[in-house]
């Protein structure tokens, strides 16, 4: 598997991790609002890694 | 705590609700006569010309994912659980309908290939038309179910605004869905869609914004959720704190512990893409470019904010009255968002606010109407006759689009169900476990076999019925929502791995016609 796909797959793995940890630890509007923003990376990461691996279906 | 009195409805909040909603049917019945000239045949009908851009696919797709859960159920959630709703709310939904876009995006190569139906994506892959009738049937028992969550969206916000009952205005507005879905077909429905995911999203922003405005700001509303406690619907007061992402009301609560939590993460990671209402979504969509693919997925992102927002005001609702709501029957913390937009707008915010949830609702119903009417029809009739009359088999789908909207319709009139996020999100966890694999991961995973799909969607089904509220009450530890959604959802990968693994694969000449050489 290329090194980009690993690094895009841990980022996102990292990402979707994060979302109870800072929940159970931070808690309140920055775990809220927070989650959001970790899903926006998660986006941004998988988009990336379809756009560099594009093919034409 | 802040406390301001409750809105009723008015002589004039029924009249701009009705006007609001109405003017939004208008408009979409009118998308569905203008798309009538464009569907002349079964197939147009069906999946349309193929040429949907990526902005109406992006719209289209955000409304039928978010549906009256969305902007009604949520702000119940965050006003009855406090933080502890976040879960159900869907605070990274985003993930979910990430995901979607990217594994969806294949379902143009199924389309080219013949594919009109999302079963019919199932038989193309494993030449199975056995596949294709159980995908469709199951499609069906699982979508009725989470039709009626869209009604009941839309009755409560209905009686909460105008004070009236609602069986007839949805008994209309069933009858008006009805007509364009049956005039414009799958790209009338897609256009019609768009529109109405677009005004959601707009209503949302606006309205979750200045809620927490409304509330005395963030930290006000903070404070507040961290003092309160659970309140049983009906108004018995009980020891659960609210200030933390988890509480310990129920085994059946999603968010009862972090077993829970996880079990509702991964639901939102697979449900979107499982969703068989969701993938369609991509049967009618154009070639795009890369920049065109990004603005999709730009236009998927802004929208799947928008349940957060609907969230915010249901803590802002609970911030302003306290547990009040929780006494007003049958809706009780339901009713959070609905107030609120009165709150703030009067009777023309409780208006705009309801048209925003009966686009929500009736778009995610349409989407999945359309599913089911074809599920009949070409899915059954057609794979078991296939040789039958084009004209017949449009003719019939269109007509029955009434049972597949009455159904539902009744069932919400004779027998509601209580809290509506919790009741769809047991159909939801099926359709994940389920379509997730026997759908998308087959689109990519050539090793996969039809009897692992079989035995994948035989096994989905099976454990739905141990959902915490049907059976798995008397069975633990399946009355624990997260153990039962895990076993659900993993056993489906489980299964689908473990089966295809032990079956002969498909042929290599079979693959080789849907699979690319890049896919080698």
């Amino acid at each position: 598997m290329r090194s980009d796909i690993i690094l895009g797959i841990l980022i996102m793995a990292l990402c979707f991790i994060s979302v109870p940890i800072i929940a159970a630890t931070v808690g309140g509007w920055y775990a809220y609002w927070g989650t959001l923003l970790l899903s926006m990376v998660w986006s941004a990461v998988i988009l990336w890694l379809k756009i560099s691996h594009w093919e034409n279906e | 705590m802040i406390m301001a009195s409750i809105p009723l409805p008015t002589p004039e909040s029924t009249i701009a609700v009705g006007i609001a909603v109405a003017s939004m049917l208008a408009i979409s019945v009118g998308i569905g006569v203008y798309f009538f000239r464009r569907s002349k045949n079964f197939d147009e009908w069906m999946v349309g010309h193929g040429d949907i851009g990526p902005v109406v696919t992006g719209l289209a797709l955000t409304a039928t994912w978010l549906s009256g859960w969305a902007i009604y159920g949520n702000a119940g959630l965050g006003y009855t659980y406090g933080w502890s709703g976040s879960w159900l709310i869907g605070t990274a939904n985003l993930m979910g309908l990430s995901l979607c876009v990217v594994l969806g995006y294949r379902m143009r190569r199924y389309a080219a290939l013949g594919a009109r139906t999302v079963p019919e994506v199932v038989r193309i892959r494993f030449n199975s038309r056995l596949l294709q009738a159980l995908a469709g049937l199951t499609m069906m028992i699982l979508l009725i179910v989470y039709s009626v969550g869209q009604y009941k969206a839309m009755a409560s916000v209905w009686r909460l605004t105008t004070g009236t009952d609602w069986l007839w205005s949805l008994a209309l507005t069933a009858v008006l869905c009805g007509v364009y879905l049956a005039l414009g077909g799958y790209a009338g429905t897609q256009f019609s869609l768009a529109l109405q995911g677009g005004i959601f999203m707009v209503v949302g922003w606006i309205f979750g914004i200045a809620s927490i405005f409304w509330a005395g700001g963030p930290a006000k509303i903070a404070e507040a959720i961290s003092a309160s406690s659970f309140v049983r619907p009906g108004g018995a007061s009980t020891p659960v704190s609210l200030s933390g992402y988890t509480a310990p009301i129920s085994p059946a609560f999603p968010g009862y512990d972090w077993i829970g939590v996880t079990a509702s993460l991964f639901m939102f990671l697979f449900m979107a893409t499982g969703f068989p209402h969701n993938i369609a979504r991509f049967l009618g969509l154009r070639k795009t470019t890369k920049k065109e693919y990004t603005l999709l997925m730009i236009i998927v992102a802004l929208n799947c904010v928008t349940p957060l927002m609907v969230g915010a005001m249901g803590f802002a609702a609970r911030a302003v009255w306290g547990s009040d709501l929780m006494t007003l029957a049958p809706v009780y913390g339901d009713a959070a968002a609905t107030l609120v937009s009165m709150a703030l707008g009067g009777p023309v915010g409780g208006a705009i606010f309801s048209m925003a949830v009966f686009a929500a609702a009736i778009s995610t119903l349409a989407g999945m109407v359309m599913i089911m009417a074809t599920n009949v029809t070409r899915d059954l009739i057609n794979n078991v006759v296939p040789k039958a009359s084009p004209r017949l088999l449009l003719l019939t789908s269109r007509l029955l689009i009434i049972p597949f909207l009455a159904i539902p319709l009744w069932w919400t009139y004779t027998s509601p169900p209580p809290v509506l996020s919790e009741f769809m999100s047991g159909s939801a966890v099926a359709q994940a476990g389920i379509f997730f694999f026997v759908v998308a991961v087959s689109m990519y995973w050539k090793r996969a076999t039809k009897f692992g799909a079989i035995a994948t969607i035989i096994y989905g089904m099976g454990v739905a019925l141990l959902h915490p509220s049907v059976y798995g009450k008397f069975f633990p530890p399946f009355n624990h929502w997260g153990v039962w959604a895990l076993a659900l959802i993993f056993g489906c990968g489980a299964i689908y791995l473990g089966v295809s693994l032990l079956t002969k694969p498909v042929p290599e000449e079979q693959l080789s016609k849907i699979f690319s050489k890049q896919d080698q």
